[in-house]
């Protein structure tokens, strides 16, 4: 245990996830001995990002306004949808360049040990989103874990029979990979998934 | 597949022990307490990256970090060196070749064994869990991918019995989604394991005729979902699991945990047509379960065209010098590792090199 302050900040650290003791100490001591403008940006950072940035009020994607830039973007395509579990998945999916649709953010995947079941996300919204029938295709990108598996099979069930088309996205292998190096679990799906060439 | 040496630094009460095998059959005699089993359970670390009788920080000698067992498997005349390192504080390490692997599931086939040891007695004894266990463990032997469709299995099974438990009597939202992805994996547990106890019947017969000489054994698998025949596909059995779900919803509602699926399977085994779990004498069921593993060992040398070591720990002493001679002419030409604390339960049809061990030493 260090003296108050230090240990409150270590603590603060350790409650951030992915954060442990080792580096929540290590950050810690860092700030301490950086100089003073420097922990007074990070805190004024903090407190911009948590009164500046809002919940877009469509996708629930982080805004600075009533409405995110890709839900305000008019250039995009508003026929598909992609879902997906957090923001972080957008700008990775925003990173391909390759999808112009727009998106939709669960706030996470259902997990009943976790105690979250579908009414804990964004579901309600996603299928009200679907009722003016501008939407004519649903793209569930949500992990490919048991929870995010699970959560990709309730929202097909629950967005079928509205009639809009809904499709998973593939998994596989990565690009520029080596099929020797591949584990054992990624390339028999891959070959589940196989197709005509 | 041949362990051509196995080297042990802390490994139980071996501080150092280094070991040459030769091809055929040799068998490890000494006094209890010698570290025979020790000798064979480090080979089946090597194949298995776990112990079958004991957690990983109960392998570490006392007054040491860690343990060391650095295994040289030989297969098509190429040799391969297994290196583990299990830690009594971190994570255990594995080498291939050298080499630090990325996952230490890569090593699993460098060596491969079949194992038989007075614990296998729970596969006849035990409950259901023992057999799906043994079954398991074959199938993964067979095909790897299962081992990742067993842990999805499992971690759906948490997660669908966590909300039942919530429910309250009432469909809680979200549990269509759930049989689904249960019935999913479900359905390739139940289609890989229909299949597989189909293929190892015939062979755990043969090796029960030939090693107990009286008495019919029948193996058969019985499913929790409806059987739906050894030839079923996964999607045949995921489906017969899905009828099933909407069946038993009512009671997984009022009980609160799952009641459908292949956590629920069990395998029948039967000589002359009586359960072996009740009726078997303590020596027929010591046979049946050596013959299992037997079976089990001629499977996979049959489908993976790579016969695996055999390890048979204590495996001969309970048994009568007629069964013993019996034990000897029957098992596979395999490279086969037996132990003993009396030098007279090795039969003479075994053919083994005898090694001895005592003092902290083996003289070959």
């Amino acid at each position: 245990m260090f003296e108050g302050p230090v240990q409150d900040l270590i603590d603060a650290f350790r409650r951030l996830p992915g954060i442990g003791m080792k580096s929540a100490q290590r950050l810690a001591f860092h700030l301490l001995k950086a100089p003073e403008e420097e922990a007074r940006s990070l805190a004024d950072a903090l407190i911009a990002a948590k009164e500046k940035v809002a919940i877009c009020s469509q996708c629930f994607n982080v805004s600075e306004g009533e409405l995110c830039n890709y839900c305000r973007d008019n250039r995009r395509d508003t026929t598909l949808l992609c879902v997906v579990e957090e923001p972080g998945d957008i700008v990775a999916l925003e990173r391909t360049q390759e999808f112009r649709g727009g998106y939709h953010v669960l706030g996470g995947h259902i997990s009943p040990m976790d105690g979250i079941g579908p009414a804990d996300l964004h579901t309600r919204e996603l299928i009200q989103r679907l009722g003016n029938g501008e939407v004519k295709e649903v793209i569930l990108a949500t992990n490919p874990t048991v929870e995010g598996e699970a959560t990709a099979i309730y929202l097909a069930n629950l967005i079928k029979p509205i009639g809009v088309r809904v499709t998973r996205i593939a998994s596989g292998l990565p690009v520029g990979g080596d099929l020797e190096y591949a584990d054992e679990i990624t390339l028999g799906r891959a070959l589940e998934g196989r197709r005509d060439v | 597949m041949q362990l051509a040496a196995i080297e042990l630094n802390g490994f139980r009460c071996w501080s150092a022990l280094s070991l040459e095998f030769p091809s055929g059959r040799v068998a490890i005699v000494g006094a209890n307490a010698s570290g025979k089993t020790s000798i064979v359970e480090a080979a089946w670390y090597a194949a298995t990256l776990s112990s079958h009788r004991a957690p990983d920080a109960a392998l570490v000698m006392r007054g040491r970090d860690s343990a060391v067992v650095r295994a040289t498997a030989l297969r098509d005349a190429r040799t391969q060196v297994v290196e583990l390192e299990i830690r009594t504080q971190g994570a255990s390490r594995a080498q291939l070749g050298g080499a630090p692997v990325r996952r230490k599931r890569e090593i699993l086939g460098t060596l491969r064994a079949s194992l038989f040891a007075p614990e296998r007695l729970a596969v006849v004894r035990g409950d259901p869990l023992e057999r799906r266990r043994f079954l398991d463990e074959m199938l993964v032997q067979l095909s790897p991918r299962l081992y990742a469709t067993m842990r999805d299995y499992d971690k759906t099974l948490r997660q669908r019995n966590a909300l039942l438990k919530e429910a309250g009597g009432r469909v809680p939202p979200g549990l269509d989604a759930w049989d689904a992805s249960l019935a999913g994996p479900g359905g390739e547990i139940a289609a890989a394991r229909a299949e597989t106890i189909a293929l190892l019947a015939p062979h755990a017969a043969a090796a029960w005729s030939a090693i107990a000489g009286t008495g019919d054994l029948r193996i058969a698998f019985t499913p929790n979902v409806p059987d739906q025949g050894a030839a079923a596909s996964s999607e045949d059995w995921t489906k017969a699991m899905l009828a099933r779900l909407q069946e038993r919803r009512p009671d997984e509602l009022v009980r609160g945990v799952t009641l459908v699926g292949p956590h629920r399977d069990d395998v029948a085994l039967e000589i002359d047509g009586l359960p072996a779990r009740n009726h078997a004498s303590q020596g027929e069921a010591w046979l049946l379960a050596l013959a299992l593993v037997v079976g089990a060992h001629r499977l996979i040398a049959d489908r993976t065209g790579d016969e695996p070591v055999l390890l048979l720990d204590d495996a001969l002493e309970p048994l009568d010098p007629d069964r013993r001679e019996r034990v000897g002419t029957a098992l596979p030409d395999a490279q086969t590792i037996v132990t003993a604390a009396d030098p007279g339960a090795i039969p003479d049809s075994l053919g083994a090199r005898i090694y001895r061990v005592s003092g902290g030493m083996v003289i070959a």
